[in-house]
Order: structure tokens, then sequence, then C-alpha cells
């Protein structure tokens, strides 16, 4: 009998403010249906939100989306966030963004802003993101350091520009990044949709880590690069979110209160909504945060695992996505009973290795627009 | 990389709040995406990170303030402190 597990305290809030979004990247992390929950929280469910997280523990919030600009609301949130104390991180594509609302943005209170960026190259960048943004985020990057905010430059990684680790890391030091996240694709939501065109080969991965590496070692102190391997490419699946609804929350557009980006694909799941509940009710109550904290869910082989403690069994929506059940041990792992299913994504990808980025044959599945 | 030895100023860098955290009442540095748990020791040393006074004048406020404490092993901790904000670029180098 395994006593219940004390309720941890959340450090992080994810603040999804909108799926609205002029960029259509074909790995977005948005749910596919996302077009079906246009119900977004007002901007006084927000404030009431961010006063409840931090006094659950939360010190750190991102605004993120969606494209958070979007909402013309983002100033009086980013003020109220910073008035309760959290440390504002804007997570951004920069599109649409003018000098004088960052200017704004940083008078109320953001902090830190992170910048996505698609390729190093303008015209792949472009046909990435499925929208001629590039030029505008090198420019937007230039005013971030201007008004002297942190800076992150964030590039999710995939077959098309896994090789461009050097130039990657050039452009972020000619823009003056503090960080730069280097963070290969999840394959869940759009991302597992585009699976076949995004998945790299392991070749492409190794060579791309083997650059990354000295380029950690050079700038340390100076720009923080992270490069973050799939798990696809692991024996052992990654410690996804530090564990299930344990050091981060999110709310989603709706109001839902979810543990991580792509829970909401959980289908077996229903998530509670902040505007029935209080978020302390919800993250020591809701039955769909309960479901997967702590251990008592897991079966074997993670029941037995000396390994559970560090990985938590490993990712739920993607147990879910690839397995039908969402306690099931991740796929990535080598233990699982599943992992045919990711062996052969990568036979797939050394298979069609030689399309894409040379040939221009990639076909993303991309999503629709909706404006801004 | 820059060496942090008795002479060396340290500021914390403005992305770094330091900050009382009133859940666990103990010291944390915040910066983007990231936060730093201080404990006593370490928090002592941080508030004193503020452009005005060398590692080694740290070190002999410290000294002073803990009576009977020997300021070399103090000033070893806050160079090694200091060189761990260093790395995670917490520090105001300009």
């Amino acid at each position: 009998m395994t006593a219940a597990p004390t309720t941890p305290r959340p450090y992080t809030l994810i603040a999804e403010l909108t799926y609205r979004c002029p960029l259509r990247c074909p790995y977005c992390s948005n749910p596919i249906d996302y077009q079906a929950h246009k119900n977004e929280l007002s901007t006084e469910d927000w404030c009431r939100v961010f006063g409840e997280a931090e006094e659950l523990g939360v010190v750190q919030l991102h605004l993120t989306g969606g494209e958070p600009l979007a909402r013309k609301d983002l100033e009086l949130l980013a003020a109220r966030a910073r008035e309760v104390g959290l440390y504002v991180n804007l997570v951004t594509s920069g599109i649409p963004l003018t000098r004088e609302r960052l200017e704004g943005l940083a008078r109320a209170g953001v902090d830190h802003v992170q910048v996505s960026v698609q390729s190093s190259r303008a015209s792949l960048a472009d046909e990435i993101a499925g929208y001629p943004g590039h030029t505008k985020k090198l420019e937007v990057m230039r005013w971030v350091k201007e008004l002297d905010l942190p800076l992150t430059m964030n590039v999710v990684l995939h077959r098309a520009n896994l090789d461009e680790v050097d130039e990657l890391v050039a452009l972020a030091e000619a823009v003056g990044a503090d960080r730069l996240e280097l963070a290969n694709t999840q394959y869940l939501n759009w991302a597992l949709s585009n699976r076949d065109v995004l998945l790299p080969t392991r070749e492409q991965i190794e060579r791309a880590a083997d650059k990354a590496a000295p380029h950690r070692e050079r700038l340390r102190g100076k720009m923080d690069v992270l490069f973050v391997k799939p798990d696809y490419f692991g024996d052992t699946p990654k410690a996804c979110m530090d564990g299930w609804a344990r050091r981060f929350l999110q709310v989603v557009p709706d109001g839902r209160v979810v543990p991580c980006h792509a829970a909401t694909s959980i289908t077996s799941l229903v998530f509670d909504d902040v505007r029935t509940q209080s978020l302390k009710q919800i993250w020591e109550t809701s039955p769909a945060l309960l479901a997967y904290r702590g251990e008592a869910w897991m079966q074997e082989p993670c029941r037995s695992c000396d390994k559970r403690a560090l990985d938590f069994g490993g990712c739920r929506c993607q147990a879910f996505a690839l397995t039908g059940d969402a306690a099931a041990t991740d796929p990535a792992c080598h233990l699982s009973s599943n992992r045919a299913a990711i062996d052969a994504a990568h036979a797939g990808a050394e298979a069609g290795a030689d399309t894409g980025a040379a040939t221009g044959t990639r076909r993303y599945l991309y999503r629709g627009r909706t404006a801004p | 990389m820059l060496v942090i030895d008795a002479a060396f100023v340290p500021r914390l860098a403005k992305k770094a709040r330091l900050k009382l955290d009133r859940h666990a009442n103990k010291y944390m540095i915040i910066y983007p995406e990231r936060g730093l748990e201080l404990n006593d020791a370490a928090a002592a040393i941080a508030k004193k990170c503020d452009g005005s006074r060398s590692v080694g004048v740290i070190a002999e406020e410290l000294a002073a303030e803990h009576e009977g404490a020997p300021r070399n092993a103090i000033e070893q901790d806050v160079i090694t402190f200091v060189s761990m904000l260093r790395d995670k670029g917490l520090l105001d180098l300009r």
C-alpha cells in the first residue's frame, strides 16, 4: 500500500493565453483541435490566477500561447504578474510586435523575453513557420537587447534545421542572446502528425550534439547554450516536466488546468477549470492532476524500476499517443513493451533521410491560419 | 574565463532577482526560466554582491558578522559561490 503523495509545490506557471498565432509551425505544441477552444479567459480571470499561483508557491511565469501578443491585455497581465512578485517570461514569436509595444511590456514588468527562431536562413525559417517572419524576428531580438532585457533565442530542432547548429549559435551571439535553447522536437500533437517529415536520423542528432558541446563550453558564463536531446534517441525516457503535476502547472486558454503543453491530448482525462474552482483546489484535488502524480499509478516495468524517481515513468502524453494507455511505460524506454513504436519511426526517418532539405520535397501539415 | 579573486567586485546581473521566498522563508535567485535556492550562508554572500565591494571586503564583513569565523575560509567560500554565479551567467560583467 503506497501512501498518498503529499501535494508538491509548483514553481512554474505556464499561462497559455491564447491559441491564436500568425505562425503555423508544423511542430506546434497546441492541440490539433485548438480552433474548437475559442472561449479565452478574461483579463480578470488571469489576474486572479496569477495571484492564486503565487500563493501556491509559483515563482516563474511563462506568458505563452499561441502568440501571447495576440492578447490586447498583455501589458495588464504582465503588470499584475510582476505586482504579485512573479518572474515574468514572455515567450513569443515576436510577431506582431512594435518597438513601442515592447517598451510598454518592459515597463509593465516583463523580466525576460524568449523569441522563437526557425532557422538561421530566412527562406527556410519562413517555410518552416509557414509565415514570412524571420527578418522581423531578428529586428525584435535587437530591440530586446537595446532595451537591456535578457533574451533567449529558442530554436526547435528537426530534420530540416538540425545541421545548422554552428550557424544558429553564431546568430544567437550576433543578436546578443543570453540563452540559446536548441530544443529537439517532442513528437506530440502537431509534431506527431508531422513526425515523418521532422524526425532526423540518429547520425544527424549525434553530429548536432557534438557541434553544440564545444560552443557550450566556449560560451559558459556568457551565453547559456542548451541542447536538449530528443527522447526518441535514448534508451530511457525523459523526466517529463519533472513529474506529472509536480513542479509545473499550466492553464490553457479556456481555463483548464493541465500539467503540460500536450496533456489535453489525453482524452481519457477531464481537466478542471479555473472559472469554477480555485487554482489551489484544482492543484490539490483535481482527479486529472492526481491521476499520474507520484507513483501509485505505475504499472510494470515502472513500478519496480529503480529509475522511477528519476524519470517518473517518462511522458504520459507520449504513452497515450503511442499505446492508447496513459499509464503505460513511456515507449521511449527500452524496457517498454511498446518500444517498437519508436523504433519503427526511426526506420522511417533513416529510409527518408535523402529527401527533404536539399530537394525541397518537404510536405508539412501546417496548422490553419487564424486571425491574430 | 574570468578569474574570481579577492579583488573582484561582484554584482548580480540585472536579469537575476534576489528574493526572499515567503513560502520556504529562504532566499532565492530567480532568473530566466530558472531559480536557485540559497542556504543562509549563500544568501548572506548574495546580498553583498551589489557592485559596491570586492570579494575580499565581503569576506571581511562576513567574518566580522560571525565572530571567530576564519576569514580565509570565508573568502574561499565567497570565491566558490561567486564563481558559480559566473558560470551560470548571473554576474554583471560590464
